[in-house]
């Protein structure tokens, strides 16, 4: 009779080769950034690697450039993330009806997010471009705008367009999540509210809200995280200009690392990027455990 | 329906699964050398517009029977291109043999180890054939690692004709500059100084003929010393600020040229002076230009008791150490950086040639006029480190220009973090 | 007239989805005049090709493409392989505190690349495998192993225990159990991962833009930022907008046939969290 025990060895052997896996690739680099963080290495050293303690996160609290683009990562995440799930659920509201041609509608809402960053990002470049772009042209049909505007060009335009680009693609992703979550909402709830006469604000308010909750969350923490480390579209839009105005946390490390070459310092800004993105998705986070708590208790 | 997609898919996968095990095991990593007994060398350049490399390698190629030169198209923008070396030669593997490389990468990459070092592959008087500065520019403690092929010096472009109807004589300082300039000009159609002023490696180069003209320094590579938040660099930076702000020579657009932008304004005569590499010469002596014998060149302008300067720049070719095809590679450098084949590109592009012999002698004056530029060549500091010390500077300066911070505050923030940048 | 707002918002959100990808393939087959011409075209006025030729010919764009579909389809294959193996230990062999253990390894998952990528790109120098596809292709099934893990375990939760039992009782070894039974039963699931598997190895930008500094061995996303122009100082956006439907066509395939398997994996994932 096979015993618990063979029953275990055998699934340690199965899950070992994803578990090696993970050990190496994912487990490993963290904590070895976290072990050079501690030394220079840089071409002031030859390259060789240097033991120097905390004079890394020394030299980064008084790195100007570093504040400005941890204040550029978090405008850019808190106005991106808002963003979405403002979009996201709106779209999700939409979709959450049976109408003729539902599928296609929800097939062109994932082109968004299936196509590659990177290789859109180019896209984005084209329609935002100051002279041929089609935004100013757009803009100018509608007669909104009146001489064209250098978007790519100038610090506080190329922040949002490229704010612009980011939302494009990854408001269908936090519609799936949401529709998803609105799915799962029994209907019988909302009729049994209708013969109530609850408005329709009212039936949004406590029977969609607290129960698309918990899918909410799980899309904000997503998003957050993966906005914090932005780094696709905007090295390829702007390179983080124009004058280092999109220039975010990745971009910087990037450039630390492989335009610099300065390995110790890039690796004591991951650190302190990881420790201020975990900050932001607690800050994130906190409010709508509350919220839910609340909700709970209604 | 459900159950024949996925069974096809399955399928799909398997027959996937067997063909790529097969195509991987004979793909993976191919050594890029062909295996028919013939060399095979690499070099990342931005597209040959003109033809004249490609001209260039097959000409090679036929006096050199079985070595094949890989021209490797990259993007235009000189940091793009920069980065794609940096990867591949950190990478540690011969990618590219042969690198066509700025002045501002060579301390760089020399100091990480990934040039040859070419000294001693000709005799000190052929490298006395060449520009000094073209030479020093390929230079890193004393050890030369890239052959020039081109050398260019920031210049100070002038309306001959409008000057001379002015009865003004091109200015010497920059007193004279603001001078002449805010006399003559009318802005909007015609604006007095056009020079670069977005954030980029460009305005460094302005920069630092500005900060030469009042005495000043940035760093002194042989000490590590950081002059930014001495006086004459703070004056230097205010009167940058002023030509756009206070004295109003310069377009409010300004902080946006690179060196397009500006020579197109310029060229458009819609500017009286301009600050440029010598490339527009050739571009506005063109058939058809509407500056045709308009134009004059002179070395910036300085305080009057300071030193006019012009920022080097240049590229040239070097070699990587880790090439296993160095002699065929430097039989390359050899050929391109030869007078008849500068000279082509030189025709296409403008670009000076970095060898002595062009302008001695050169019945063209405006050639002698560039030549006269080169003798007052200032270099940027030769630190390995250059890529980060000029983002510092750069992100400051462009900060100044569009007012966001006084050029006291910037000069000393620079500084500070510049000197912890190099350890001090 | 309510209907009539309702679709026209539909239609709305729809071509806001598609326009920028519609765009491009405008842009694609306009000539190098019409692109640079004001007012802008929004129908080119005589549509070529010339822009997909220059792609194929100046740059090793069909290499490129190869490389990607290369190391996304083994990313695949590898990442189910060891994820359903993974996933039938988890679901089916009892093992402690695995949930709190995925859930850590979903929250790793998602940490931005940029932390990851210095000490791998060591790893791969060292190993030499730079300009190998197996240095992107070792990333990328790493990073997707917990989010399959997890959809095919909870799958595999659902295969009712008796047929197992049964083939256990006629002799069938473990393994034989999981490739004969298990995994055709779970073919749904599968393919669902394999699908967000190949989407997620095909966009990746970082590692690929690093770890292959081979032209010849870079991937689409990579190899598009190398494109350059005609003369020194211009972008060639004809033969980039070329390049990005040439690069997005097989995902925009793979979505308007595989619609529902993706919405499923994407939110599998997300109500397990």
């Amino acid at each position: 009779m096979k015993t618990r025990a063979s029953d275990q060895a055998f699934g340690a052997l199965l899950i070992s080769p994803a578990a090696a896996f993970v050990f190496c690739i994912a487990i490993y680099p963290i904590l070895r950034v976290l072990w050079l963080s501690f030394f220079t290495q840089n071409l002031g050293t030859s390259l060789v690697p240097k033991f120097v303690g905390i004079d890394n996160y020394i030299r980064l609290a008084n790195d100007g450039h570093f504040f400005a683009t941890v204040r550029t990562t978090f405008f850019f995440t808190f106005v991106s993330v808002a963003t979405e799930l403002v979009g996201g659920l709106g779209f999700a509201l939409l979709l959450n009806h049976e109408f003729r041609g539902r599928v296609v509608a929800r097939a062109a809402m994932l082109v968004p997010w299936a196509l590659p960053t990177a290789v859109l990002a180019w896209a984005w470049s084209w329609i935002f471009n100051d002279q041929f772009g089609v935004m100013n042209d757009l803009l100018r049909h509608l007669g909104i705008l009146v001489r064209p505007i250098a978007w790519l060009g100038s610090g506080s335009t190329a922040l949002f367009a490229v704010i612009f680009a980011d939302v494009w693609k990854t408001a269908p992703f936090v519609m799936i999540i949401l529709l998803a979550g609105l799915q799962n909402i029994p209907g019988e709830l909302y009729e049994a509210a209708a013969i109530d006469g609850a408005s329709v604000w009212k039936r949004f308010r406590f029977i969609t809200l607290p129960l698309l909750l918990p899918s909410i969350m799980v899309a904000l923490v997503f998003r957050a995280i993966q906005s914090f480390g932005i780094f696709d579209l905007i090295f390829v839009m702007t390179g983080g200009g124009s004058g280092g105005a999109t220039e975010t946390l990745a971009i910087y490390t990037y450039n630390t690392y492989l335009r610099y070459l300065d390995f110790g310092y890039g690796s004591a800004m991951i650190v302190a990027s990881f420790a201020l993105m975990l900050i932001f998705t607690a800050l994130v986070y906190w409010p709508l455990a509350r919220m839910r708590a609340q909700f709970a208790n209604e | 329906m459900s159950g024949g997609v996925d069974g096809l898919v399955d399928g799909m996968r398997l027959a996937g699964a067997a063909l790529l095990g097969i195509f991987l095991m004979a793909n993976c990593s191919r050594p890029h050398s062909s295996g028919a007994g013939g060399v095979e060398l690499s070099v990342l350049m931005d597209a040959d517009v003109d033809g004249d490399w490609h001209a260039f390698i097959r000409e090679f190629e036929t006096l050199n029977p079985g070595v094949h030169i890989n021209y490797v198209e990259g993007p235009s923008e000189t940091n793009a291109r920069e980065d794609l070396y940096v990867t591949s030669l950190l990478g540690g593997q011969a990618v590219y043999d042969l690198i066509y490389a700025d002045v501002v990468w060579v301390p760089k990459f020399a100091a990480a180890g990934w040039l040859e070092d070419v000294t001693d592959r000709w005799p000190a008087e052929h490298w006395n054939e060449f520009i000094p500065g073209a030479v020093e520019g390929g230079t890193y403690k004393g050890r030369i690692y890239r052959v020039p092929q081109h050398i260019d010096v920031g210049m100070f472009f002038y309306r001959r004709d409008l000057l001379e109807a002015a009865h003004e004589a091109p200015p010497e300082t920059f007193d004279d500059l603001v001078r002449v300039a805010q006399k003559l000009q009318h802005p909007d159609q015609l604006w007095g100084y056009v020079w670069q002023g977005k954030q980029y490696e460009g305005l460094i180069c302005d920069f630092m003929e500005v900060l030469t003209g009042f005495s000043g320094f940035w760093i002194n590579a042989d000490t590590n010393e950081v002059g930014l938040d001495r006086p004459e660099a703070v004056r230097a930076l205010q009167w940058m600020h002023d030509t756009i702000r206070q004295t109003r020579i310069s377009p409010p657009g300004t902080t946006a040229y690179t060196e397009e932008e500006s020579r197109l304004i310029f060229q458009s005569g819609r500017a009286i002076f301009l600050r440029n590499w010598p490339y527009v010469w050739n571009t506005s002596q063109q058939v058809g230009s509407p500056m045709i014998g308009k134009v004059g060149i002179k070395p910036m302008p300085a305080m009057a008791n300071g030193h006019p300067s012009a920022t080097l720049g240049g590229w040239g070719m070097s070699i990587a150490k880790n090439s296993r095809h160095k002699d065929e590679a430097w039989k390359f450098c050899e050929y391109v950086s030869a007078l008849p084949q500068v000279m082509r590109v030189q025709a296409h592009r403008g670009n000076p040639p970095a060898i002595k012999a062009f302008y001695e002698n050169n019945n063209d004056q405006a050639w002698r006029d560039i030549y006269r530029v080169m003798e007052t060549a200032v270099v940027r500091p030769r630190i390995p480190q250059y890529a980060q010390a000029s983002d510092i500077l750069q992100r400051y300066v462009s900060a100044t220009l569009t007012e966001r911070m006084t050029p006291v505050d910037a000069m000393n923030a620079a500084a500070k973090e510049t000197r912890l940048l190099l350890g001090q | 007239m309510k209907r009539a707002a309702f679709y026209g918002l539909i239609w709305f959100v729809v071509l806001w989805c598609l326009a920028p990808f519609l765009w491009q393939i405008v842009t694609s087959l306009k000539s190098n005049a019409e692109i640079s011409a004001l007012p802008v075209t929004y129908i080119p006025h005589q549509p070529s090709l010339q822009h997909y030729e220059a792609l194929f010919v100046r740059k090793p764009f069909a290499r490129y493409l190869l490389n990607s579909f290369m190391v996304s389809a083994t990313s695949t294959i590898l990442c189910v392989g060891l994820s359903a193996l993974a996933a039938y230990a988890v679901s089916r062999l009892r093992m402690r505190s695995s949930r709190a253990m995925l859930a850590a390894l979903i929250v790793i998952s998602l940490f931005p690349p940029i932390i990851f990528f210095f000490p791998l790109y060591e790893m791969m120098r060292a190993a030499g495998l730079l300009n190998n596809p197996l240095a992107l292709i070792i990333p990328y099934t790493t990073f997707n192993l917990p989010f399959s893990i997890i959809v095919l375990a909870t799958f595999f939760r659902t295969v009712p225990s008796d047929i197992e039992d049964a083939a256990k009782v006629d002799g069938l070894g473990r393994l034989q159990i999981l490739w004969r039974i298990i995994l055709p039963l779970s073919a749904p699931a599968l393919a669902t991962t394999a699908i967000l598997v190949f989407i997620f190895a095909w966009n990746e930008f970082l590692f690929a833009l690093t770890f292959m500094t081979n032209d010849r061995m870079k991937t689409v996303t990579a190899g598009i930022a190398t494109l350059s122009g005609t003369t020194v100082h211009e972008t060639p956006w004809g033969p980039i907008a070329a390049a990005v439907v040439v690069s997005t066509i097989p995902l925009i395939l793979i979505v308007a046939i595989f619609q529902r398997r993706i919405v499923q994996g994407l939110t599998a994932g997300a109500t397990k969290g």
